[in-house]
């Protein structure tokens, strides 16, 4: 009796191995389509957009320019789970958003570009070079609402200024949905050659952008803001010149949520249990209605805010104990989170 | 009879000295040979006292998770740190096992969860963060007055985490791995793109005695943890902020006076770190230098005059030292074993997970 069984489990495990390896297979190759590019996609076609409304009117004011920077903005928070590869060459991620700036560099650069009338806006090709404080959303962003940039050095200037940054977003979103084209065969067809070798490896990957992507909303989109319940910092919430510091942590979600449940599709349990966490949170973010956390310093809207804080932080640990393991990526004690 | 009462006191403190024990040492607490910090099943943090065999001579209960512990030169005390941003450090006397004095971080500091002893057991030396000015600072105690605080000085950088002695007795190395944090936004790195690690050597009053850095393309390398061979060779353990995808050096060694010297595997071993080396070690005679990969579950381990290091396989694996029988390293299995290039030797499994470091007596 037990002959033939021993047979057949032989005969079963290595063909489940294989129908479980395809499904990963089927679901890696949908994220990286529907995810991805879908996302890298966005943030191309809005930063021209971008570049376009600059290009045809540099005045902070213009409602078309500013709504394009949001939707830039929006359309980069979206895709924080994507912080590797084509994303992170050439420090392109730091060159489109560089935040936090704790020793306000971005401020004290665009100054002295301004102030000097530094020739290095003459072309975005020689923009490139600029400090990378100077680059970006968030540069461009103290540009537009920042009243200490409103008179400062000459309009000329600050007008050309603003155009390059915007053209300078645009040419790296688009060379991070260019290289993305080619990158994604690796995390398609995993090789000995490339970056993963194995589709644990791109798994791996993936887990991580989804995890770090939460750890950064929560500690730095949400704590800094916070500070300490003696020392609220408002004026460290992310771009709150423009209103954008809730929409921006609820777009920093939105690659997340998908990438999770896109990789439970086939365990609904686990899937109903993140759907709902995700859903939670989103509910919370419409709830507290405070563009830009200014509620901080408000002990009543506060306490709202850190039970925000708070939702996220147990969906990371949701996602440490459930999807970790589900991916069969789950980290050891030293391997989780090392110092 | 003031002649008396000069001879009763000289008499009288003559009994005491003739009276006085000799102050315990390492060897009266069971003679462990090195420390290391780890988490049981019930889920509580302990602190323990191997010997080279692997067995464990004592184990104390830790208040929460710790990093790694600074262990007096002479004396069975151990100073064991809170994981960063921790505040406090405990000072334990490990015959007695209880907390015998506490380090509470000054406002506006945190410990990064490393320390190390003068020579002479007198002054300890901690990594802490001035926080709100993202500087890194070297926190001074003394360890003669219950570890009451006696100044501080600027580490050479942001974000120290390892330090340790150099063979000379009069000068501290620092690794200043270069990435603010604040504890308002938790471990969240705040200046990747314009962060600069560096190793500095200090003297004991924060004289900067020499600086040096990676080259520019590895500028989101963080050099984080330290081991120093008595000929002063410095072998530093690094933490890619980068792409993982791409395969950078994660360990190297520096000389006073020289550049640092980058070690590297094959691309494929290299990625297989993730980016991360958890901790090191190096040789007496400084021709070996062995580091951890917990999340490539291997060591590997280098040496003088061989292109590529040996990989020895461990899940897990990130303690490690050099002792007088050879290396040892620990995982997070609660495996503690011994290894050479020709393979590893594990010796006993406890029951608990070891914790990053194993730090040698």
């Amino acid at each position: 009796m037990l002959r033939p069984l021993i047979l057949s489990l032989c005969i079963v495990w290595p063909i489940t191995t294989v129908a479980q390896d395809d499904l990963w297979s089927d679901q890696i190759s949908i994220t990286v389509k529907t995810q991805i590019l879908h996302r890298f996609d966005y943030l191309e076609h809005s930063t021209k957009n971008l570049a376009k409304a600059a290009a045809q009117n540099c005045d902070p004011n213009s409602e078309v320019l500013r709504k394009s920077l949001k939707d830039g903005m929006w359309a980069w928070a979206s895709a924080s789970a994507f912080r590797f590869g084509p994303t992170e060459t050439d420090n392109r991620a730091f060159a489109l958003g560089f935040w936090p700036d704790t020793r306000g560099k971005t401020p004290k650069a665009l100054r002295k570009l301004i102030l000097d009338r530094d020739p290095i806006i003459e072309s975005t090709e020689s923009f490139t070079e600029a400090s990378i404080a100077a680059r970006g959303f968030y540069a461009m962003e103290l540009m537009l609402y920042d009243p200490a940039f409103r008179d400062i050095g000459s309009p000329e200037y600050r007008c050309t200024l603003i155009q390059r940054q915007a053209a300078d977003i645009a040419r790296t979103a688009n060379s991070i949905r260019e290289d993305w084209e080619h990158y994604k065969t690796y995390l398609i067809a995993p090789s000995e050659d490339g970056p993963y070798r194995t589709q644990a490896g791109v798994k791996r990957e993936l887990f991580k952008g989804v995890t770090t992507a939460l750890e950064f909303t929560s500690d730095a989109r949400l704590g800094r803001p916070l500070g300490s319940f003696d020392k609220p910092r408002p004026k460290r919430a992310e771009a709150r010149r423009s209103g954008m510091s809730l929409e921006l942590i609820e777009a920093s979600l939105n690659s997340p949520w998908d990438m999770s449940i896109m990789m439970t599709l086939e365990n609904e349990e686990l899937s109903g249990i993140l759907q709902q966490h995700f859903s939670k949170i989103k509910l919370s973010i419409k709830d507290l209605d405070d563009p830009d956390l200014s509620g901080v310093s408000d002990p009543a809207s506060r306490f709202r805010i850190e039970a925000l804080k708070q939702q996220i932080d147990n969906l990371r640990t949701t996602l440490a104990d459930n999807l970790g393991p589900h991916l069969g990526v789950s980290a050891g004690f030293n391997s989780l989170d090392g110092d | 009879m003031v002649t008396d009462m000069t001879n009763r006191r000289a008499f009288l403190s003559g009994m005491l000295a003739a009276t006085v024990l000799p102050r315990p040492t390492w060897a009266d607490a069971g003679a462990p040979t090195c420390l290391a910090a780890a988490k049981v099943s019930t889920g509580d943090y302990i602190l323990c006292g191997m010997r080279e065999g692997g067995e464990l001579v004592f184990s104390l209960p830790l208040p929460g998770r710790g990093h790694a512990a600074a262990a007096h030169p002479t004396r069975p005390h151990a100073v064991a740190f809170a994981r960063r941003p921790g505040r406090f450090a405990l000072v334990i006397d490990c015959l007695l096992g209880r907390e015998m004095a506490g380090l509470d971080a000054p406002d506006g500091r945190h410990f990064y969860g490393h320390g190390v002893f003068s020579d002479d057991g007198r002054q300890l030396f901690t990594t802490e963060n001035d926080y709100d000015n993202g500087r890194g600072v070297i926190g001074v105690w003394d360890a003669t007055n219950n570890y009451r605080r006696l100044g501080e000085f600027w580490s050479g950088g942001t974000g120290p985490h390892d330090l340790r002695l150099m063979p000379d007795g009069e000068t501290l190395v620092v690794a200043n791995g270069g990435i603010e944090t604040h504890p308002d936004s938790g471990r969240a790195k705040l200046n990747l793109p314009t962060m600069q690690s560096n190793i500095s050597y200090l003297s004991f009053v924060g004289e900067m005695l020499e600086q040096v850095t990676l080259p520019a393309e590895l500028q989101l390398n963080s050099i984080r943890h330290l081991a120093v061979a008595p000929s002063g060779k410095a072998a530093l353990a690094m933490q890619w902020q980068g792409d993982l995808a791409r395969p950078v050096p994660l360990a190297g060694w520096h000389e006073r006076g020289r550049e640092i010297h980058l070690l590297t595997a094959a691309p494929n071993s290299q990625r297989q770190m993730a980016g991360y080396a958890g901790s090191i070690a190096i040789s007496g005679d400084s021709k070996q230098i062995a580091t951890t990969s917990p999340r490539g579950g291997m060591i590997q381990l280098f040496s003088v005059g061989q292109d590529a290091p040996t990989i020895l396989q461990a899940p897990d694996v990130c303690g490690v030292s050099h002792q007088a029988g050879g290396f040892h390293y620990t995982t997070g299995t609660g495996e503690v074993g011994q290894f050479s290039e020709n393979g590893l030797k594990p010796q006993q499994t406890h029951d608990l997970a070891w914790d990053n470091h194993l730090v040698r007596l």
